[in-house]
Order: C-alpha cells, then sequence, then structure tokens
C-alpha cells in the first residue's frame, strides 16, 4: 500500500467519524484535523525521504554505504525505531554493514557476529524465509534466545525487511524498538519501498564496477593488441604491455612473464610497484625448468597452478617455496601460454595477500597468455617469413645466375658464396672442387687468410678433411666447435685453426651420386649451425653441382652441334661430289645413246631401237632419281629458300596442267581444269607451287588408267586449296600416311611397274611445309585418290 | 667453218662433244685449264665449251683469265657442268662466263646456244 492511498483512506475515515453535537463535535473535528495533518505530513516525511534516498543513490553510482546510511536514518526516523542495521547477504552469511544508535556493545556483536540465515532471530529468519518478519515482542517469541547483552538492549519490537534482486536476497534491513509497539501497515511498506531502494542502489554499483572492470580489462587486452600489432619483429614490448596492464589490474600484486629455454625458466618481463621488490625477485631467475617449481608445473603439465597462500603450499614444491619465502609474497598464480597443447611461456601474478584470485581475474590472465601467444606466433611467423624469404631471394639469386651463365660458373659460385656470407654471418666461404686429377681444389674462396688457405690446397677426397668426409660419406658434416668438438678431422682441426675459425660446415655437390665438390662456410666463434641453415646450404650445394653441369652439358651439345655442323657440311660435298660424279658418266651414256639413235635409225633392226630407246628411258630415270635425292638433301640441309613473289594463281594452275598434259592417256582420261579463273592473287614462291603442283598431276595421270584427273583449286579464310582428284587405282588407308615417306610406294611393286622415284610425295609435302601449308591425301581403293595441297594466301617467313 | 675449243678432262665426254660438233665446226682440244688457256692463245677459237672440274686449274679460273686477258675476252664462254647444286651457276656466272648447261647435256639446247653465241 502506497503512502498515498494510505493518506485517503484515512481522510475517509476522519469525515465519516465527523458530527454529533457541540464541543465534542468541535474536539472529534480538531481530533481529526490533526490527524489528517499529522498524517499528511507523514506522508510528505515519507515522501521526502523516498526522493532524498534516491538522491544519494543518483550521486553515489560507485560507492552503495552512502546509500544505505541514508535509508537507515530516514527509516528508524520514521519508523520511530530505537536502533537500526542494514545486513548483507553473500549467499552464505550475513554482514552487518550500517547501524544506527546501537550502542557500542551491540555495535561491536553485530560486527563481529557473520550468521547464516536461520530461525534464531527475526532477521536471520527473515533470511531464511525471504520475507518480511515482524515480531510484536521478543520475549513472547518461542524461538528467540537472547544472549546477555540482548536482554540489557532490551529491545521488544522488531521488523525485518529482505532485499530481494531476481529472487536472490541481497540483504536484510532491520529496525527495533525497545518497547512492544508493532510498526503499523504503512511504516512495514515504507521499510519495504527503502529495501527496494537499496537493491537498486547496491545493483547500480555492482553494474557500475562490472562495467568498470570490463572497461579496464578491455583497455588492457586493446592496450596489448596494440602492442602486438605495432611490434611484429619483437616480443619484448609485448611482454612489457602485458605485465604493466597486470599490476594495473591485479592490487597489490607483480607480474611476471617467463619462458622456458634450455632447461630453465626464464624472467622476460616483470612489473612490480616496489623496484627494490622488484630486483628480489628478479634474482630469482633463472631457475632449473622442474616441477619442484610452480613454474615448472605450468609449463610442463600445461595447466595453472594457483597458489593462495604460500603458507599452505605443497611440499612439492620445496624449491618454489624457498623462492616465495625470500621474495615475501604471500600468493601466486601461474597461467601457461599455451600454443598447440604445450606450454610456451608462463603469466605469473604475486600478491601479498593470501587468497584466492577470481574467475574474472583468472579469464583475464588467460587472455594476456593467449595474447601473448599470438604475439610469439606472430614475431615467428614474421621471422620465419622473412628468413624464408631472404633464403628464397637468395636462392633465386643463385638460379639467375645459373640460367644466365650457362657457359661458366665463376658468377655461379661467386652468387652462391656472396649469399653464404650473408646468410650464415660467415667469416670464410668456399667452394672446393673434385678436379680432373681426383684432388680437391679451390673453387672460390670469400673470406680473409686466403694465402694460408691455399697453401693447404690440393688435398685428396678423404675422410681426413672436411670437404673430402662430405663427399665420401654423401651428406652434410657440421663442427659446431672445430677445437675441442668430437670428430673433427685433423687437417680440418688444424687448417680451421691456422685460419682463425671455430665452426665450420662442409656440405657436398653431389651430381647423380657423383661427388662434384664440396661447400663450406667457417665462422670465428664456436656455433652450430640451424636445421635451416644446413638445409639451405644444401640448396646451394645442388645449385653448384647444377651450374657445373649445365657447363658441362652447354660445353659438350656445343662440340656435338660443331660436331655436327661438320658432318653436315660433309654431308653436303657428299651429296654435291656425288651427283657430279653420277652426272658425268650420265652424260656419256644419254649423249652417246642419242647420238647412235638420231645416227643409225635406219640401219638398226626396230628391236635393237628398242633397247637403245630403254638405255634412255633408264638413263632419264636415273638422272631424276639423282636430281630428287639432291633436291630432298637441300631441303633436309635447310638450303632451301623460299622466295615469294606475288603472282596470280589461275595462269599458274594452267601452265602445270599443260606441262602434265602429255603424260596423262589422252585416249581414255580427261584433264579437267575445275577452277575458277578468277582465283585471287597470291604471295608465295611461283617456282615450288608448280614443283608440288607438277608432283601431284603426274602421280595422278601414272596411277589413272581411264577416267577423269581433277585439278580443283578455291581460297577461303586466308588461304588456298589446290586438290587433285582422280579416278585411278587409289591407296589403302593405312598407306595415306607412308606414300609421304622416302622411296614408298602404296605397293612396293608398284615403282616397277608405275616408275617414278619414290622421292616426288616426300619433296612436295616438305616443300609445302616449307611455305607454311601441308598436303593431305584421301582415297577409296579402286575408285581414285584426292591429295590436296594447302597453302596461306600470303606466305609469312616463319622469323616474320 | 668456225673453231671450237673443247674443254673436258673426261674422255668420253670429250668424245661425245666431238661426235656431236665435228661435222659442223673445227675443233680444238684440251683436258684441263692450263691446256685450255695454251690452245684458246695459240688458235684463237669463235666459241670455247668449258668443263668446271678440271685438273691443274679449274674451269672457273681459267675463264676468269680468258676474260681478263685483253685478246680473248670477247671469245664466248659457254660452261658445261656436272655440278647441279645451286651456287655454282652463279660462282661459274661471277667469273664471267657467257652462259651455263648442266650435264647431261641435253642437245638440242646445247646446239641451240652455240648457234646463238655464235651470232649464226
Amino acid at each position: 500500500m502506497s503512502a498515498g492511498q494510505a493518506k485517503k483512506r484515512k481522510g475517509k475515515r476522519g469525515l465519516s467519524r465527523a458530527g454529533g453535537n457541540g464541543i465534542t463535535q468541535r474536539k472529534r473535528a480538531e481530533t481529526g484535523l490533526r490527524r489528517a495533518r499529522d498524517q499528511a505530513k507523514e506522508a510528505l516525511e515519507q515522501q521526502t525521504a523516498t526522493a532524498e534516498i534516491l538522491k544519494v543513490i543518483s550521486n553515489s553510482p560507485t560507492d552503495v554505504d552512502p546509500v544505505l546510511r541514508s535509508i537507515l536514518s530516514n527509516a528508524s526516523r520514521l519508523c520511530q525505531a530505537s536502533v537500526g542495521a542494514v545486513f548483507l547477504f553473500d549467499g552464505e552469511v550475513l554482514t552487518n554493514v550500517a547501524h544506527q544508535n546501537a550502542s557500542a556493545e551491540f555495535a561491536d556483536f553485530l560486527k563481529r557476529s557473520r550468521p547464516r540465515p536461520s530461525r534464531e532471530t527475526t532477521t536471520r529468519r527473515c533470511a531464511l524465509e525471504r520475507r518480511t518478519m515482524h515480531t510484536a515482542d521478543l520475549l513472547n517469541d518461542p524461538e528467540y534466545t537472547p544472549l546477555d547483552f540482548q536482554r540489557r538492549e532490551n529491545a521488544r519490537t522488531v521488523l525485518s525487511v529482505p532485499m530481494i534482486h531476481d529472487d536472490r536476497l541481497v540483504g536484510v534491513i532491520t529496525l527495533w524498538r525497545r518497547e512492544v509497539k508493532p510498526f503499523t501497515d504503512r511504516q512495514i511498506v515504507l521499510v519495504q519501498t527503502f529495501a527496494d531502494q537499496a537493491v537498486i542502489a547496491i545493483e547500480n554499483v555492482r553494474l557500475f564496477k562490472e562495467t568498470k572492470e570490463a572497461l579496464e580489462r578491455q583497455t588492457a587486452t586493446a592496450e596489448i593488441l596494440h602492442v602486438i600489432s605495432s611490434s611484429p619483429t619483437d616480443v619484448g614490448p609485448v611482454f612489457e604491455a602485458i605485465v604493466k596492464s597486470g599490476i594495473r589490474l591485479f592490487e597489490g600484486a607483480g607480474v611476471t612473464v617467463t619462458r622456458p629455454e634450455n632447461g630453465q625458466v626464464r624472467l622476460m618481463a616483470i612489473a612490480e610497484r616496489d623496484p627494490e621488490r622488484a630486483r628480489r625477485w628478479k634474482e630469482r631467475f633463472p631457475f632449473p625448468l622442474t616441477r619442484e617449481y610452480m613454474h615448472g608445473v605450468a609449463i610442463l603439465d600445461c595447466r595453472m597452478v594457483d597458489m593462495p597462500d604460500v603458507e599452505k603450499m605443497d611440499e612439492r614444491f620445496a624449491a618454489g617455496k624457498r623462492n616465495f619465502a625470500e621474495s615475501g609474497y604471500r600468493a601466486m598464480t601461474v597461467v601457461p601460454m599455451v600454443k598447440d597443447g604445450a606450454a610456451i611461456g608462463t603469466i605469473a601474478v604475486v600478491r601479498d595477500a593470501a587468497g584466492p584470485l577470481s574467475d574474472k581475474q583468472i579469464a583475464l590472465l588467460q587472455t594476456f597468455a593467449d595474447q601473448a601467444v599470438i604475439a610469439i606466433e606472430n614475431v615467428r611467423l614474421f621471422n620465419e617469413t622473412r628468413e624464408a624469404l631472404e633464403q628464397q631471394k637468395a636462392s633465386a639469386a643463385v638460379l639467375g645466375a645459373i640460367s644466365s651463365s650457362i657457359a661458366d660458373t665463376a658468377p655461379v659460385f661467386d652468387k652462391i658464396l656472396e649469399s653464404c656470407n650473408r646468410l650464415f654471418a660467415g667469416r670464410i666461404v668456399g667452394l672446393n672442387l673434385v678436379g680432373e686429377d681426383g684432388m680437391l681444389h679451390i673453387g672460390a674462396y670469400h673470406g680473409a687468410h686466403r694465402e694460408e688457405f691455399e697453401r693447404i690446397f690440393p688435398i685428396p677426397v678423404t675422410s681426413e678433411s672436411g670437404s673430402g668426409l662430405s663427399i665420401v660419406e654423401r651428406r652434410v658434416v657440421h663442427y659446431p666447435d672445430t677445437e675441442r668438438g668430437e670428430g673433427v678431422p685433423a687437417k680440418t682441426r688444424q687448417g680451421c685453426k691456422t685460419i682463425g675459425i671455430k665452426s665450420a660446415i662442409f656440405a657436398p655437390m653431389l651430381w647423380e651420386g657423383r661427388g662434384m665438390g664440396a661447400i663450406f662456410v667457417g665462422r670465428d666463434h664456436v656455433s652450430s649451425f640451424s636445421e635451416k641453415e644446413i638445409a639451405l646450404l644444401r640448396t646451394f650445394a645442388d645449385q653448384a653441382a647444377i651450374a657445373i653441369e649445365n657447363v658441362r652439358l652447354f660445353n659438350e651439345i656445343q662440340e656435338k652441334s660443331r660436331q655436327l655442323e661438320v658432318a653436315s657440311r660433309h654431308k653436303s660435298e657428299f651429296l654435291a661430289n656425288m651427283s657430279h660424279e653420277l652426272r658425268t658418266p650420265l652424260n656419256a651414256i644419254i649423249g652417246f645413246t642419242r647420238i647412235v639413235m638420231r645416227r643409225s635409225r635406219e640401219k638398226l633392226e626396230p628391236q635393237q631401237y628398242e633397247n637403245l630407246e630403254k638405255i634412255l628411258a633408264s638413263g632419264q630415270h636415273l638422272l631424276a632419281l639423282i636430281n630428287s635425292i639432291l633436291d630432298l638433301a637441300k631441303v633436309e640441309a635447310g638450303r632451301v629458300e623460299v622466295n615469294p613473289g606475288e603472282i596470280a594463281l589461275a595462269p599458274v594452275l594452267e601452265h602445270c596442267a599443260r606441262t602434265v598434259e602429255p603424260l596423262v592417256k589422252a585416249d581414255a582420261v580427261t584433264l579437267v581444269k575445275d577452277f575458277d579463273l578468277a582465283l585471287p592473287q597470291m604471295v608465295v614462291d611461283e617456282e615450288k607451287l608448280r614443283q608440288i603442283v607438277i608432283n601431284l598431276l603426274s602421280n595422278a595421270a601414272k596411277f589413272t588408267a581411264r577416267g577423269s584427273i581433277r585439278l580443283q583449286a578455291h581460297a577461303s579464310n586466308g588461304s588456298v586449296a589446290i586438290a587433285v582428284a582422280d579416278t585411278g587405282i587409289g591407296i589403302a588407308p593405312d598407306k595415306l600416311e607412308v606414300i609421304f615417306e622416302e622411296f614408298a610406294q602404296a605397293d612396293a611393286s608398284s615403282t616397277r611397274v608405275y616408275g617414278g622415284t619414290g622421292l616426288g610425295l616426300t619433296i612436295a609435302r616438305r616443300l609445302a611445309r616449307l611455305m607454311g601449308g601441308e598436303i593431305t591425301a584421301e582415297s577409296v581403293p579402286g575408285s581414285g585418290s584426292k591429295f590436296t595441297l594447302t597453302l596461306p594466301l600470303r606466305y609469312a617467313s616463319p622469323g616474320a | 667453218m668456225k673453231t671450237i675449243l673443247i674443254v673436258e678432262d673426261v674422255a668420253l665426254n670429250r668424245e661425245l662433244l666431238v661426235q656431236l660438233l665435228e661435222d659442223d665446226y673445227r675443233l680444238v682440244l684440251a683436258a684441263d685449264g692450263v691446256a685450255a688457256l695454251e690452245r684458246a692463245a695459240e688458235a684463237k677459237p669463235d666459241l670455247i665449251l668449258m668443263d668446271l672440274s678440271l685438273p691443274n686449274m679449274d674451269g672457273w679460273e681459267a675463264t676468269r683469265r680468258l676474260k681478263a686477258d685483253g685478246a680473248l675476252s670477247r671469245i664466248p664462254v659457254i660452261v658445261l657442268s656436272a655440278h647441279a647444286m645451286r651456287g655454282h651457276e652463279e660462282r661459274a656466272r661471277a667469273s664471267g662466263c657467257d652462259d651455263f648447261l648442266t650435264k647431261p647435256i641435253d642437245e638440242t639446247l646445247l646446239f641451240e646456244k652455240i648457234a646463238r653465241h655464235l651470232g649464226d
């Protein structure tokens, strides 16, 4: 019931009681008026109190105490309570946070006792039942057994109102009276209103704190993220940012970042407000990576280790405890930085006060750990990428040198040694080669002490030297300490000492299992070469081998092509000579036969005359054969040049047809010129075009006994198709390609029947191809063949 | 009757040319380049048929010398060669010959060329 409603009701009652006679009536009326005035005043006071509390709430968003004090003083005053108290409930116990008019003794009791909800007192009962409890007289409360001082307090009437938020008990407001005088309904309602306001205030402060904390955490993580993104090459700044944010967010604490390294835990960053303590804490590091330390467990077992109180520290952490005791801290939490299921470091918070971290703080620590992992990964990736890029650049430079110096290994070796020098931080780099004498010689060398070094060579390819051993055993040989390391060959140990080298690596240059030499890098300090460096050196060795092999192949090819050139010249000379030598007797054979035939025709028997004709025909065939072989040789030797010129196609075809006409069996075969006289102009080697067309036509004439030979031509899409179709004996499908080969006719016996050198089509097709064209054949055995020559309408030289 | 100098080292081919031409011309013979130059100087022929592959001095050189000799340079030289590779004819013409025939000799073509160079 609200204060307004109460006032209204009272007012009505007052009016109904007005009436009666004279003074009594007036007195009644006066009493009624006073009461009404009192009620109005009370309502006003209540409203004023509520407003005042609201004002306090809005003025103290970060602190709940002023609100509770204000509530309590207003409640006590307006409800005429002797004593008042506010308790907050944390889920387990009630804690007194404010009291009003309590005696010193009572106040002390309130402060010390942290009771759980129960039935023992009105306050505890209220907390238990989570509803308003009103005890009219404590002396009549059968469940209440007062303590001595409580008796002295003489509390009689008690009102406890719960503060509830989302069905959850937040606290209790309790008012006591030292007389038996129950609180009115309106007073109860008022206290309930105050309880609601208290809840709002508490909730406000909680929300405010949560928001503020979240903001702080977000700010911290954002700062760290910013540092991560702005230092991709160095984890140091990120670790610094993490520990600095850490001490801001964890009170009374020091924050550290550590990483495991060579079996030890190393301190990477520390933040501690007290520099002296920071110094002492730093001195604890590094310590062994064992499970005797909390860091060790966090890293080795990859889990969080929380130690809320060093005094209760497990004896397992004997070593850690000693560290801890000397540092003066009370509690520590170590969170591992986890990458792929393994810890690559820790973030730890050490604290002055005992007690565990809250879930939120742990979550925050974990966020920091994740960020540290990201930073470490970033830097690793960055370095790897940069390293890989540098290696790729180096090896690309070497490949570039290889491809641009196929005749000489020197530029390649130089590039390799230059890259080695840069990427390996080598004081000396060199390349030894196995010479023709089977000994190792210096191929290339960069570095000091060249003269001393040269004096050592040549050396045999044996396991007595690093280079030799790497070649003999076909593996990279690596000496991190040439002076004191084990298994260093005496020669290498001595050589390294002479030129001031403390660590060395040798990679063999192998080609098809054969050792060609070795690349080596030497440093003036003791150091191990990393897996990546070894792999890179191996790559360089391979590249050097490729370079050597390239040069060898190049020289071999040059020698071969020189030999080929000589052979080709010999072949051409031979053909020219052969042709000359064969033509000379043929000159006599053909010449004398002609003379005899001309001068003795009448004297000779017809049979003898025919014999002479056969001698002449054979001579002429032999001549044709010689000419063809010469032609083919010329085409093959690339000695035939295309001499293009602009011609009209139709007249050329006409001329070819006329040339072949005498060969056609005129009585049984018709030669048909089946082409348009308006054929386009073309750019072609006219002599070769004629040679091809005449060859195709004379073949047709040779193999066609009756029917027709059609010479066709048409131009389209920039090319010309010239076809010779006959009704001759035809060609079997499996012979259509064979006929273009040297000395092949479709039927091996046909040469004897039809004559011909067996070279015509071969030459024709080569000439066609030489001019960017082609000859194809199609045929139906028994019904005829069709040969089609296609040529570009305008010849373009291959170079153009 | 006009005089033709036949320069040819192969006896059979020399004989063939003799049989083809003896009825119509006075013939002088030489079997190598050096002899060719001597015969030409002695006989002052009206035309020379010159083979290219010759001992002692080849046909190109002999032709070049003939053409360089003021007294003989006007005599037409027809080269008869069994060399059919591209380049030979050009070389022969470069040495100064007036005409070129490939062996085996086409007699019709030979008669024609001789008649033309003799102005008959």
